[in-house]
């Protein structure tokens, strides 16, 4: 059953806010937790900071021998303190702390085989990384890249440099047009308040790396003979002991609750008790510090931190350096040469590519030229060079052989056709009607004969097989057409004509006068009338004897 | 309004714990005192349906039965959950069935219905979403009973009672309450509990 909260509450009791218990609980909590934190802060903070300090030297250390070493086996062995100068001085100036300058020196020296260039391309790395707002470790990546011929990287960098200039440009005329863009864009970073704060990050990342070597070095020398190893243990022992004793600590304060109070009030009491032995054990730490310093000193060669470094002023050892570096660029040289001639080779290549491409391209436009003409009428031999150059097109062996033989064949085809068609003109073909007028009845003589036989009724019956007409006194000459099918007669008027001369029929002709009464109004009408006229002639016995001539006399 | 005591789950967990039979008497007074609004509450219930098919069918609203409705409105002693303001009763009367709370407060709000959106209205329980644009009016037209009351506590069944009864019962209560506190105090000689007061 549904429930509703329609209630009339008659007595109620304030059970407090939730918010406030948790508030309160917080509240103890809270102070619970500074109690113990007051007793353990102090330790725990020392023991970190320690261990922070000294893990900050014993990485840069690492970073510094593992610079060195890539130096070597680039061949730069010797710049290896000069090197660190340069770090060091750059870190002072820009900002950015050798843990990333390091493998970007590294990184460089490995690409330019050459000092100064790596030096140059990481003072430019610093321009544009501040000029552009990328990270610097992005732009020793891209510059690194450039210098092999990949403007990829910088591409991506947005410097302003367009893809057709990267692709063109050398590396010198990149790094020229890069420093003239960014030039004075790291000095201007360092201006603000975030170059303040990185050149201040630089100066207490020094400071930790030098209180952690500090450190090192007297664990190194409590640690007798085992020297930094037994230094890095003694620290792992350290903080483990610390662990422990801030864990019971804790333990203490949670299972006691009196402990809390007493732990923080004899905290105080000894700290009070102890702060003028604390005061004399720093001051004497001081003095003896000093005193070392002191020894040290005078017991060791003082440490040029300038930009060039040199550990002897030894000639000997000057002279071999000297050599060896100028081994070295002459040798980068050599490899900046080389590279530049494999840009040159990759551009023809990718020139003789495009080429290729285009090429291609016609390529393609044959194939298609091909394939339309394959669709339209052609020979067989047409078609069958057309399917070959299609099979040329596409590379295909297969094909090619066998259209090749197909086309062989055909042409074999053409040949012996050509031949027989050249015999075939040179035979001498008898005329097939030569004997027409001996054997098969004189074909002339034969329409002559026709014709006269029209004449006895000298009628010429039209074309149209229709139409009729009466002639006389005309000669009939038949000629037969050159196609042989064809024949014409023509007709002139000759005495010699004997079907003029010798009429078969010589009854006079009959005149027939006919009367039109009335008016003529059609031609019908008229025929008609001749008609009825010839008629009437016919029923009152005289001959049918009548020619076209003599009724329109008649009428 | 509900008077603010200090002490009275303290005591209901002692009485509990030390002298039940005082706890079982002062559920007696308590029901005794209070039995004057629970009556009239339910006396106010319609018998039947106050409309002929709320007391039929399936549908999702819920079903108008007069005697759960009846029986629903009663005292209770359990201990509330404690509301936004940190308060708790453990004394109050209760309006417990869903179809009692309804006939308790339609058009409390809006005395003409919830303002009408038809069907394909938003969505939302403070809007009418029914065919009839005048469901809501002739729902609250049907249901006859008379409100009685101050804002939220105004209605038909028990806040019309409570209303009438003008604070009798709540004094019935008190005085219920603080008698049983006094013959435990007496009873345990005042050390269990600090006994009940009213809160400053």
């Amino acid at each position: 059953m549904a429930t509703s909260n329609i209630d009339v509450k008659i007595l109620a009791e304030f059970l407090g806010k939730s918010a406030f218990k948790q508030a309160d609980l917080a509240t103890k909590q809270l102070t619970n937790s500074v109690k113990k934190l007051g007793s353990a802060v102090g330790l725990s903070f020392g023991v970190y900071g320690i261990k922070s300090m000294g893990q900050a030297f014993l990485d840069d250390a690492k970073a510094a021998q593992v610079l060195a070493t890539n130096l070597k086996n680039v061949g730069l062995g010797f710049n290896t303190g000069q090197a660190e100068a340069f770090i060091k001085v750059m870190q002072d100036q820009t900002g950015i702390l050798d843990d990333q300058l390091r493998p970007a020196y590294a990184q460089l020296a490995r690409v330019t085989g050459s000092v100064e260039k790596t030096q140059q391309m990481l003072a430019l790395a610093f321009d544009t990384a501040a000029g552009t707002g990328n990270d610097f470790s992005s732009v020793v990546d891209a510059l690194s890249q450039a210098y092999v011929g990949n403007t990829k990287g910088l591409k991506s960098l947005n410097t302003g440099l367009t893809t057709a200039e990267l692709s063109t440009m050398t590396y010198a005329q990149i790094a020229d047009r890069l420093s003239k863009q960014f030039n004075g864009s790291g000095q201007a970073s360092l201006e603000g308040y975030a170059g303040q704060f990185a050149l201040l990050n630089v100066k207490i990342a020094d400071a930790k790396e030098a209180l952690g070597k500090s450190f090192i070095d007297v664990l190194a020398a409590f640690s007798g003979d085992q020297g930094v190893g037994g230094a890095a243990s003694t620290v792992e022992k350290l903080t483990g002991t610390f662990a422990k004793a801030i864990e019971g600590i804790a333990l203490l304060v949670k299972e006691v609750k009196i402990a809390g109070p007493i732990l923080v009030a004899a905290g105080v009491a000894v700290f009070a008790a102890w702060s003028p032995w604390l005061a004399g054990i720093a001051a004497a730490t001081l003095a003896i510090g000093a005193i070392g310093n002191a020894m040290k000193k005078t017991s060791q060669t003082p440490m040029n931190t300038g930009p060039l470094w040199f550990p002897s002023s030894d000639s000997s050892i000057s002279k071999k350096i000297a050599t060896e570096k100028a081994a070295a660029e002459k040798a980068a040289a050599q490899r900046q040469k080389e590279l530049a001639a494999l840009t040159k080779k990759n551009l023809k290549a990718t020139q003789d590519n495009l080429k290729l491409s285009k090429a291609k391209a016609i390529f393609d436009l044959q194939k298609i030229q091909i394939e339309a003409a394959l669709k339209g009428k052609i020979s067989e031999e047409d078609r069958i060079r057309l399917l070959l150059m299609k099979a040329i097109e596409d590379e295909n062996i297969t094909q090619i052989e066998k259209y090749t033989a197909l086309l062989a064949e055909a042409q074999k085809k053409t040949l012996e056709l050509t031949n027989t068609l050249a015999q075939l003109r040179d035979q001498k073909v008898a005329d097939p009607f030569a004997g027409w007028t001996s054997s098969a009845g004189n074909t002339i003589a034969a329409i002559n004969e026709m014709v006269k036989a029209m004449f006895s009724v000298q009628t010429q019956i039209q074309a149209n097989g229709r139409e009729w007409s009466s002639f006389a006194n005309q000669v009939v000459n038949t000629k037969i057409q050159s196609n042989l099918r064809e024949w014409s007669s023509s007709f002139s008027p000759s005495a010699t004509n004997p079907a003029v001369t010798n009429p078969t029929v010589t009854q006079p002709p009959v005149v027939v006068n006919t009367t039109v009464q009335g008016s003529v109004i059609a031609q019908n009408d008229l025929n008609q009338a001749i008609n009825d006229a010839l008629a009437a002639s016919g029923w009152a016995g005289s001959a049918i004897g009548y020619n076209r001539q003599a009724v329109l006399t008649a009428i | 309004m509900p008077v603010e005591f200090a002490g009275v789950n303290e005591l209901r967990k002692a009485l509990k714990q030390y002298a039940p039979d005082l706890d079982k008497q002062l559920k007696k007074d308590l029901k005794i005192a209070t039995a004057n609004v629970v009556s009239a509450a339910r006396g106010y219930a319609p018998t039947t349906a106050p409309l002929s098919n709320w007391g039929k069918g399936n549908g999702k609203f819920p079903l108008y039965n007069s005697q759960l409705v009846k029986n629903g409105i009663r005292l209770s002693t359990a201990r509330s959950k404690k509301n936004k303001n940190g308060f708790s009763s453990s004394i109050r009367i209760i309006n417990a069935t869903a179809a009692g709370a309804i006939y308790e407060t339609a058009g409390r709000k809006n005395p003409w219905g919830q303002p009408w959106v038809g069907p394909k209205g938003p969505a939302g329980s403070r809007y009418s979403h029914s065919p009839n644009k005048f469901a809501g009016r002739d729902f609250i037209a049907a249901m006859n009973g008379e409100m009685k009351g101050k804002e939220k506590m105004r209605g038909r069944l028990l806040y019309r009672a409570w209303e009438e009864d003008q604070g009798k019962t709540q004094d019935a209560v008190i005085k219920a309450v603080m008698k049983t506190n006094d013959l435990f105090a007496k009873k345990t000689g005042g050390f269990i509990i600090g006994g009940v007061r009213k809160a400053a």
